[in-house]
């Protein structure tokens, strides 16, 4: 597959008390497999919902979304859920963990949803703890973490399943600047050495700087697309 | 997705679900008890009823057989002449004593005014004069205190049922009635039916205290069941009679069906009521733990949770909590109601009859049905909720 992703001609609305406001303007994007996409942005610029589009949380009135492989816009809510589980890991600002969870169990949600037997589960859910430096926490809730081992909890729940695109909506967003970096370091070894694609959301230059293409969007439109080599 | 896959997801919905009930105890609490109060109430009327019913047939036999005036309905409203009574007895399907004698009863009921042991209210006790053969046809009656009254004196015997619950009935107590006091000689049992409640004296003596000469009713034994029919005939083809015959059991539960309809009513409406405010509080109570779960249940989905298993698990967490809130109604129904004796006016003579409610397995089962069917339907609409929900709201309202 030559491109991951693909947007053309993307136009959504929103309705907002009696008002259908307009929120993308016709948007065409391209990312490539591995690549890692810093979407970058003011507040109602329009870069949370083209995320969402692109993670299939959401659809477009008008153009196409074709992510992996897959027309968004044809498929039904069921077919979406069931490409998202196969698809798309979720970072998100505040974790989004299950707090009566353990980290391991919290990593293990989405297996749930795999033919895998318990044995699998397990062997990937201590693969992904590992890889986010967390295995000796497994046991642990997320309230008796820090903030970003609770992030790596939250990646570690994104990669579980081996999905083609993580989607991170301002991961370092709650993170004082040296966790955010391990964060970010964390986030750029995945997309390099695991070749996922990610596209992040985030308000942080610094953070956009780990990304390999940096997405400028203002009032609904993609304005400005700056690329760069990892170091 | 296949049904497999379909319950794995619930059952993980579930356990997420269940995990989080420590955290909106108070919210899971108003379902449990609004159910409990729903199902103990509705457990309790309802043992009234099929108590009542059991209760009132208990003493039918298929070989008895209680003739009646032809449009009569109960004994009350029935009365026979004594050539009336004469002619029914010799009906050759009657089964006789060693003497040759009809082993049956011509009955006529009075009532005798008492008062009430726990309200201390005056209150009617059935006064049934009946005849010499009444414990040959009544064998389930047994003298357990004093002895069988004597017929031409004042005297009668009293149903265990009805002496726990009126005053002035113990061993040679004397009764007020019509020329005199009678004195009470004895007491009886009879395996808790109807005949219990009621006050046992010589039928020829009551009719004579009252200046009477109709009886209300005979009751006659057959020599088996089968010669119903026979005996039905015999009386159908005198000319000189116009009587109805039913078998004992049938008469009963006919005679007693208008307060079993009374009582079901009385089940169904308050049970009715407790049952929709159960239900109001089962949709408030997961309405709020939707909200409560909606990052949780957002997250799920997000992930690739269907909605189907997210609006199971919903219905299942009410149908637990239902069940839990059912069964503590039927344990709170059953400690505080299984045996206590009660006392109900019927159509089926003067006074009421006294019964012991009884908290059987069947009537726990329906209770328990109820209280998690209304379970299920305060579960329907948060389920509808949990998977209509936007998804990205919910994850960016954390």
């Amino acid at each position: 597959m030559s491109q991951m992703l693909q947007m053309r001609g993307v136009v959504k609305h929103y309705t907002r008390g009696n008002h259908r406001v307009e929120v993308l303007h016709g948007v065409d994007l391209e990312a490539r497999p591995g690549e890692f996409i810093a979407l970058m942005g003011p507040s109602g610029s329009g870069k949370s919902t083209l995320l969402n589009l692109i993670a299939g949380l959401d659809k477009p009135d008008r153009g196409e979304v074709v992510v992996a492989g897959s027309h968004l816009n044809t498929l039904t809510q069921r077919e979406l859920s069931r490409w998202r589980a196969r698809h798309v890991g979720f970072v998100f600002q505040f974790y989004n963990l299950l707090p009566t969870l353990s980290a391991e169990l919290n990593v293990e949600v989405p297996l749930f949803l795999t033919r895998l037997s318990r044995a699998q589960r397990r062997q990937s859910v201590a693969a992904s703890l590992s890889l986010v430096g967390l295995t000796q926490w497994a046991k642990h809730k997320p309230q008796e973490l820090s903030g970003g081992q609770q992030q790596r909890v939250a990646i570690a729940r994104a990669i579980v399943s081996d999905p083609t695109i993580l989607v991170c909506d301002e991961p370092t967003g709650d993170l004082d600047r040296a966790t955010a970096d391990e964060i970010l370091q964390l986030l750029r070894t995945i997309s390099t050495k695991h070749g996922k694609t990610i596209v992040m959301v985030t308000h942080d230059p610094l953070a956009a700087g780990y990304a390999t293409r940096q997405l400028h969007v203002d009032k609904g439109l993609l304005i400005r697309s700056e690329e760069r080599a990892i170091a | 997705m296949s049904n497999v896959q379909l319950m794995k997801q619930v059952g993980a919905v579930l356990s997420i679900s269940l995990r989080g009930i420590p955290k909106r105890l108070g919210a899971c609490l108003v379902i449990v008890i609004g159910i409990a109060g729903a199902v103990a109430v509705f457990i309790s009327v309802f043992a009234m009823s099929s108590s009542f019913t059991e209760t009132a047939s208990k003493s039918g036999r298929a070989d008895r057989v209680i003739v009646l005036a032809e449009g009569a309905t109960t004994e009350g409203a029935s009365s026979h002449q004594r050539a009336d009574v004469n002619e029914i007895l010799a009906s050759q399907a009657i089964k006789r004593d060693s003497d040759g004698k009809a082993i049956a009863t011509a009955d006529y009921l009075a009532f005798a005014r008492l008062t009430d042991e726990r309200t201390g209210v005056d209150t009617f006790a059935t006064l049934r004069g009946t005849g010499a053969k009444a414990l040959l046809l009544r064998p389930e009656i047994e003298i357990v205190q004093g002895r069988m009254f004597e017929a031409g004196v004042r005297e009668l015997i009293v149903g265990r049922a009805l002496q726990r619950r009126l005053n002035g009935l113990g061993l040679n107590d004397r009764v007020p009635l019509p020329e005199g006091d009678w004195t009470v000689v004895g007491v009886f049992e009879s395996g808790a039916d109807a005949r219990e409640s009621e006050l046992l004296t010589d039928a020829e003596t009551l009719l004579s205290a009252y200046q009477r000469n109709e009886f209300n009713s005979v009751t006659v034994m057959l020599d088996d069941a089968s010669a119903f029919d026979a005996f039905r005939s015999s009386l159908q083809i005198n000319p000189a009679l116009s009587v109805q015959a039913k078998r004992e059991r049938d008469y009963l539960l006919d005679a007693s069906a208008p307060t079993t309809r009374l009582l079901e009513l009385i089940a169904v409406v308050i049970g009715g009521i407790m049952a929709l405010g159960a239900i109001i509080a089962a949709v408030n109570a997961m309405y709020s733990a939707i909200s409560t779960r909606s990052m949780e249940i957002a997250i799920l989905r997000a992930v690739g949770y269907d909605g189907a298993p997210v609006a199971i698990s919903v219905l299942i967490e009410a149908l637990l909590f239902a069940l839990a809130g059912a069964a503590l109604g039927a344990a709170i129904a059953w400690l505080f109601f299984n045996g206590n004796t009660i006392s109900t006016q019927t159509a089926m003579g003067p006074g009421p009859m006294s019964y012991m409610l009884s908290i059987n397995a069947t009537v726990v089962l329906l209770g328990i049905g109820c209280g998690c069917t209304a379970g299920f339907i305060g579960g329907i609409l948060p389920a509808m909720r949990a998977t209509t929900a936007p998804v990205t709201a919910a994850l960016r309202g954390t």
